[in-house]
């Protein structure tokens, strides 16, 4: 049979190496395993083709293609009209909604899951290039400390000798980064006292979380990344403190090893603000990083794990922490610190130096200053005066440290700040005498931290 | 935890004038002028240590304009 215009009522197959030509075929069943053209198909039933070539605009309904291991190909357009489902998880594609949804990792890149592509990183100076202050002090005790910007050295309880440096370092960063943080055992290197820890820690302004925060409610699902390594393989752990009136913590760990290493943790979403009652520019969190501590103190060491709990009576130190204290030169590196919405952590975003410069200068600002005038009278300070302007504009009122005159005449060596505002204040240095009048203060520094 | 040890603190503030300027103070061994706002970190520590009894303010500095 080589042409036929219409075909009905076969009740048997129609088979052999022979062409059949037809204009309307209606069947409720074909079966076909050869090479076979249609121009128009509308099938309503169940349709098995080895290889469907289809040239034309057709209908198919409930159409499953291939077994276990065949392959839809498409060699011009497709078009789905309704959501596209892909494998047995849950990354779709809706026209109608214009979204696609699921997508983890590109290009072993990962993706946020919510939030902002750009200026993610809650933390600033998280690469560790700024570092206005100075790059390395050693003989750190008590006192807090900021030697890199926005990140400081924290030390808690009563130690002994027993010190450490911290500084920026260069030679064997991780891949991407130019520096990285370095904290040294550098005294008299002796076990951890009862009821101690070192930190390395970063404030957080209340302005900078709203991203985290889901509206009044509460906070959002968060996660925090950073590369570290040490001499001292272990246990170490991290604290994230939520400020206000409800302050409250999180405490997790981490497997430390003598290479850098990507760690990851996600932060779960609580009922309780960052920051709750706090003005804007106040501090809604604090990250510590545990360098050394006492793991066996009732007081720091009993926090619950992995869970947020009430007011912090101190900070998790762990077994692998306590050693860092007793052993001489010991070092723990830290640097690509990232906090930011989703549960996903992203690569690092990496910012360029005078973005990160301008934004650290909203917490710390160096400053030169002079003045010139005549004083009528010994001990006046508005005679010469001087302006200094901050820009930008700093968190809070600075507290100011003036550095030494290096220049002037007709001084006592007083310098002092008056109407102090977060945009600048007035300075002036005391005259020793009347007559003319002239100062320069070397570096000084203005600072709004945490 | 955080530790700050303020060695000396005094107000300040210009002669004739009905409000301090600020507060000097030596906190770890360096001397510096602090204001007075509530979301400065070294005023509401100073203020915190006071409020404790552990730091008492010395008599105040007068400046002459």
């Amino acid at each position: 049979m080589s042409r036929a215009s219409r075909l009905s009522g076969f009740t048997t197959a129609i088979s052999g190496d022979t062409d059949l030509n037809v204009g309307i075929v209606t069947a409720k069943q074909i079966n076909i395993d050869q090479s076979f053209t249609f121009t128009n198909i509308n099938v309503t039933g169940v349709a098995t083709a080895n290889n469907l070539n289809v040239t034309g605009v057709s209908t198919l309904s409930n159409v499953v293609v291939g077994g276990a291991t065949t392959e839809l190909v498409v060699t011009g357009d497709a078009r789905v009209t309704g959501i596209l489902t892909v494998g047995t998880s849950s990354l779709t594609l809706n026209g109608d909604s214009s979204t696609i949804t699921g997508i983890t990792t590109i290009n072993n890149i990962s993706i946020a899951s919510s939030g902002t592509y750009s200026n993610r990183n809650v933390f600033d100076n998280g690469a560790m290039k700024i570092a206005q202050r100075r790059t390395s002090e050693s003989g750190l005790s008590n006192n807090a400390k900021f030697i890199f910007d926005r990140w400081s050295y924290r030390r808690s309880g009563s130690w002994g000798s027993n010190s450490f440096t911290m500084s920026q370092e260069t030679v064997g960063a991780p891949p991407e980064f130019l520096f990285y943080m370095r904290v040294q055992q550098s005294g008299t290197a002796a076990a951890v006292p009862s009821d101690t820890a070192v930190y390395v820690s970063q404030g957080v302004e209340k302005s900078n979380m709203s991203t985290l925060s889901d509206g009044t409610t509460g906070t959002k699902e968060c996660v925090i990344s950073w590369y570290a390594r040490g001499s001292r393989p272990g246990t170490y752990s991290l604290c994230v403190v939520k400020r206000g009136d409800t302050s409250e913590s999180y405490t997790t760990t981490y497997s430390l090893t003598t290479d850098w290493q990507r760690f990851t943790k996600v932060i779960p979403a609580s009922l309780k603000q960052w920051g709750d009652t706090l003005t804007s520019s106040g501090k809604a969190m604090d990250v510590y990083f545990t360098v050394a501590g006492d793991g066996s103190s009732s007081g720091i060491g009993t926090d619950t794990l992995n869970s947020w709990t009430g007011v912090p009576v101190g900070l998790v130190a762990n077994t692998q922490e306590e050693s860092f204290a007793s052993t001489s030169s010991a070092t723990f590196d830290i640097t690509g610190i990232q906090l930011e919405l989703g549960n996903q952590a992203t690569p690092f975003e990496h910012l360029p130096h005078a973005i990160e410069l301008e934004r650290c200068r909203r917490y710390c600002q160096h400053f030169t200053c002079g003045g010139s005038g005549t004083a009528t009278g010994a001990n006046q300070t508005q005679s010469a005066q001087g302006t200094v302007n901050y820009t930008p504009e700093m968190r809070d009122v600075p507290t100011i440290t003036f550095g030494t005159i290096t220049s002037g005449t007709n001084n006592t060596g007083n310098i002092s700040a008056f109407v102090p505002r977060k945009t600048g204040h007035v300075c002036g240095a005391q005259a020793s005498s009347s007559g003319r009048q002239f100062w320069a203060v070397g570096l000084s520094t203005a600072s709004a931290e945490f | 935890m955080d530790e700050m040890n303020v060695s000396s603190a005094k107000y300040y503030k210009l002669e004739g004038a009905s409000e301090n300027e600020g507060i000097i103070a030596t906190i770890n061994g360096v001397e510096m002028q602090i204001p007075i706002s509530t979301g400065n970190s070294e005023y509401v520590e100073i203020m915190r240590q006071v409020d404790a009894g552990t730091l008492s303010f010395e008599e105040s500095v007068v400046f002459t304009p």
